[in-house]
């Protein structure tokens, strides 16, 4: 989950602090979710997701 | 989630940050839970009685305190504190808002004492008014020392 979220923040140009500004997160939450120490509420998911141009699936789901 | 009282007493600055205290408040709740269960087997296994006043502070100053000290040590209060000209900004800022706070409570002594008619009476004016300096100082800059060294392990 971790390496999804910054590898497609880096594909689409952001840095930690801009993401965060975008959807309404402090870059300390950004940076703990993508070092998977923090699991994020759905909302956050959802903004993150959004703005990342990314379904849900995308960025959070796991194979098992 | 939100629909709950405990929300106007939260800072703003997001959903860890607000998770991440009522997780705090929820462990001191816990513990005073315990200590108070632990208080009343006492009473009953050694007569021993807490006095309500003394337990009612007991509460209030344990969850402050506890709260305070870990919001402080978890390095949450920072968040956007990464780079090293931010750091030292910061820094800055904390030595401003100490001597701002300093001059804040040395007022509010001076109304609430009167005015000084010895030198005694001003050293109980001055000296918790520099003592409470100094605390609001050093826990700012722990604050900010902890938030820095977090935010830096998590920089992209």
């Amino acid at each position: 989950m971790a390496n999804k979220i910054k590898l497609a923040r880096v594909e689409k140009g952001l840095t930690q602090a801009q993401l965060a500004q975008r959807v309404n997160a402090t870059r300390q939450t950004i940076g703990l979710i993508e070092k998977s120490k923090y699991n994020p509420s759905l909302n956050l998911c959802i903004a993150i997701a959004n703005e990342l141009g990314k379904s849900l699936d995308d960025l959070f789901w796991e194979e098992s | 989630m939100k629909r709950s009282f405990i929300y106007v007493f939260l800072p703003e600055g997001g959903e860890y940050k607000q998770m991440r205290i009522i997780t705090i408040l929820a462990e001191a709740a816990v513990i005073v839970s315990t200590l108070l269960m632990l208080c009343l087997f006492a009473g009953s296994w050694f007569d021993w009685h807490m006095e309500g006043y003394l337990t009612a502070f007991f509460i209030f100053t344990f969850i402050l305190f506890y709260t305070f000290l870990r919001y402080i040590l978890s390095g949450m209060e920072y968040a956007e504190i990464a780079g090293e000209a931010n750091y030292i900004k910061a820094k800055r800022k904390v030595y401003s808002q100490s001597i701002r706070f300093g001059i804040v409570f040395s007022i509010i002594m001076f109304v609430s004492k009167g005015i000084p008619n010895d030198w005694i009476d001003a050293l109980d004016i001055v000296g918790p008014s520099i003592l409470a300096t100094c605390f609001y100082f050093i826990f700012d800059r722990i604050s900010l020392k902890k938030s820095y060294k977090k935010n830096k392990d998590l920089l992209d």
